[in-house]
């Protein structure tokens, strides 16, 4: 049921962008929520995110305070 | 013998099924907070103390203190009351003439699966051989409080390379550490804030 390709590519973006293990953790949340609030992706009718909306997010995505 | 492990200590690397067992113990008596899905529809589920997110974008949401996640594994979840089970599967399709009936993510976060204030009994990792559309790998058994048993099967669906994809399943503790599972029998136990890797979690 889950889809290893999107998982990977959370795996990816958040290497790209320096999160821990952790913050890679809770940014698959951050970006689930986004999803049920509404802020959907362009990729496909289930509203994933491409490449670039990925990224976008883990900018916006803040660090842990420590 | 009496022994003891350190819980925020590192273990990289290990096939030693036992000390997994080990290390699994930590589980034993945490309380059963909610399942999440979370991107790519990996279902999470949360035990132990709520804590809130360090985002201030999940500022409306709480998680476990202690986390399991079931990455793109097969999962499957066999609930007491009433007599059910929940298959988290792509090579399961079960025809509604058969008592099959497609069930939401909405659904299972919904709080009804589990009784409130079930806690853990038991958790165990099992090796597994391949066969049946799955691949070597440690699987992952749950016995809650209530009778529910949830269970983590690693899927075939390895790329060539070995080390190609993401972990089996996961444990997030409250020691700033994370258990880790796959490809085959390894596992680790390392620093959840370390630097994510773009390949499996390490």
């Amino acid at each position: 049921m889950a889809r290893k390709q999107d998982i990977r590519d959370v795996e990816r973006v958040a290497h790209q962008f320096g999160m821990t293990v952790l913050q890679r953790r809770d940014f698959g949340d951050y970006l689930e929520e986004c999803k049920r609030s509404g802020e959907v992706g362009t990729a496909n009718d289930r509203g994933d995110f491409t490449w670039s909306e990925l990224e976008e997010k883990a900018r916006k995505f803040p660090s842990d305070d420590d | 013998m009496l022994q003891s492990i350190d819980l925020t200590a590192v273990q990289r690397e290990s096939e030693d099924v036992e000390l997994l067992r080990s290390y699994l113990q930590q589980l034993v008596g945490q309380p059963f907070l909610h399942f999440r899905f979370s991107y790519g529809d990996e279902l999470s589920l949360h035990f132990g103390r709520a804590v809130v997110y360090n985002s201030p974008h999940l500022k409306h949401l709480v998680k476990g203190s202690y986390i399991v996640g079931a990455r793109a594994s097969a999962w499957s979840l066999r609930t007491s009351t009433p007599p059910s089970i929940v298959l988290g599967d792509d090579r399961s399709s079960i025809a509604p003439s058969n008592g099959g009936r497609a069930i939401t993510k909405e659904q299972v976060e919904s709080g009804t699966l589990v009784k409130d204030g079930a806690y853990i009994l038991a958790a165990e990792p099992i090796p597994m051989e391949s066969g049946g559309g799955y691949c070597i790998g440690i699987a992952l058994r749950l016995l809650l409080s209530d009778g529910c048993e949830f269970f983590i099967r690693p899927a075939a669906n390895r790329g060539a390379n070995a080390d190609d994809g993401p972990a089996d399943w996961e444990i997030f503790t409250p020691h700033d550490r994370f258990l880790k599972t796959g490809p085959g029998y390894r596992w680790s136990y390392l620093d959840s804030r370390a630097a994510a890797s773009s390949a499996a979690s390490a």
